[in-house]
């Protein structure tokens, strides 16, 4: 890649999480995947949801992000491959991330990703600082799998960042995974709250409670800002409690406000985590999802959050995670029970 | 200045979609075909909404009223109003079908 794609700010940026597939070749115990699997649109179709994210991003005055991913993205490769060059050739796009498990990123793929311009990062995922605690989460042998990718994709210089998904199981791991991705030449640690949905709906004893959580993003906010040798992205709901000052911590939830989830059909969701139905991006096109939806006038509206959420005096700037509230009472507008303010 | 007389009547696009947020002051039409956007004043959205919902029989006296105009001060500013929503394509100009053949 010759020129490193730049960072956005977000009044700049539209984010689209678009999942290509939802079929995987794991199958990863706290997955956000609920069983019931959509058909994988031709790539024809798939023109056309770029097309439209094209002209609505311009119509905005915004510039694109996208990650894409899946299911595992790399099932279908080909459709990825074409949709990347797409995007590599629009001005309306700043970068794209991939999300794979990184099952099956070899040498070869690695540099077939290294040709694409626009590709500002892959994403891989680990559960822990070992393989036994990886691998308890994410299958046999997949501690040792990722860490291949990674190292596949850092010969050709792509940027990698890691994903772990926080739980009572793995929170204490986290000191020791910096260390290791430090040595792996990762650029970034994203720190992920579990929530207890899809696969993981039955993990509800491992969400931490909001005092661990408090006592845990105090560390991880020491640990980012002394000498980390991974930048630890810090830019979630509720970070804003431990960083009140530093304008890079903390960050207010995107769901109605800059960013949309398009699901292998078309489906729309606000949010990824938050898997509402708010249209279909083939038949409704997205001006009619964006102008039109309740629900995300419901989420852009912060006089509807209950709870706590309702009077906080960050509400320009957190507003919580509207997933965790939806997964842990039913209600997507209720105050973030992680929150221990 | 566009005449709004008996002939014409006006009916929302069926591509915009109108949006109000009293307490802070904002209110928007968004057409959700082409994804233009118009943030409109109280006033504004105050007819469109009853254009919507088909009111428009008795718009002129009950925007005077609402606003408390005269009638012809009324008439005035609604024609204004009809005639920047015209050119936006927020309202279209309906017919009945014998009134259509005469035009």
């Amino acid at each position: 890649m010759a020129e490193k794609p730049t960072e956005l700010n977000f009044e700049d940026e539209f984010y689209f999480q678009w999942h290509i597939t939802e079929r995987c070749n794991w199958s990863c115990r706290h997955c956000y995947q609920n069983g019931n699997r959509a058909d994988d649109l031709p790539v024809g179709k798939l023109m056309e949801i770029c097309d439209r994210m094209e002209e609505a991003v311009n119509k905005w005055g915004k510039t694109g992000t996208v990650s894409l991913t899946g299911g595992e993205p790399f099932l279908r490769k080909e459709e990825l491959h074409t949709l990347m060059s797409r995007l590599d050739g629009s001005d309306s796009f700043a970068y794209y991330d991939i999300l794979t498990n990184g099952s099956m990123i070899g040498e070869k793929e690695s540099e077939d990703l290294s040709t694409h311009k626009k590709l500002r990062r892959v994403q891989v995922s680990l559960e822990g600082a070992t393989a036994e605690s990886n691998d308890a989460v994410r299958g046999k042998g997949s501690f040792k799998v990722v860490s291949n990718a990674i190292r596949n994709l850092r010969a050709q210089n792509i940027e990698v960042s890691v994903m772990m998904t926080i739980t009572r199981n793995n929170r204490d791991e986290i000191p020791a995974l910096v260390e290791i991705l430090g040595t792996m030449g990762v650029q970034a640690l994203a720190l992920e709250r579990l929530v207890p949905e899809g696969n993981g709906i039955g993990m509800k004893d491992l969400v931490l409670s909001s005092h661990e959580l408090h006592d845990l993003y105090e560390k991880i906010y020491k640990m980012a800002i002394n000498d980390s040798p991974v930048r630890i992205l810090l830019y979630r709901p509720i970070f804003n409690l431990v960083g009140c000052d530093d304008p890079t911590v903390g960050a207010l939830c995107s769901a109605g406000n800059n960013a949309l989830t398009i699901m292998p059909d078309g489906t729309v969701y606000p949010c990824r985590r938050l898997p509402i139905p708010i249209g279909n991006v083939l038949t409704d096109g997205l001006y009619k999802i964006w102008y039109g939806s309740d629900v995300l006038w419901t989420l852009r509206d912060p006089k509807n959050l209950k709870g706590k959420c309702h009077d906080c005096e960050l509400l320009t700037r957190c507003r919580g995670c509207r997933a965790m509230a939806y997964f842990t009472t039913g209600d997507y507008m209720t105050e973030d029970p992680q929150c221990w303010k | 200045m566009l005449e709004v007389d008996q002939i014409a009547e006006f009916v929302l696009s069926e591509d915009i979609l109108l949006k109000a947020f009293p307490e802070t002051g904002q209110y928007y039409a968004f057409d959700i075909k082409n994804g233009d956007h118009f943030s409109l004043n109280s006033t504004a959205h105050w007819v469109l909404d009853r254009i919507a919902h088909d009111d428009f029989g008795l718009l002129t006296e009950s925007f005077a009223a609402e606003f408390g105009l005269k009638n012809e001060d009324a008439l005035k500013d609604l024609a204004d109003l009809i005639e920047s929503a015209l050119e936006n394509k927020i309202i279209i100009r309906r017919y009945n079908n014998e009134e259509k053949k005469n035009v």
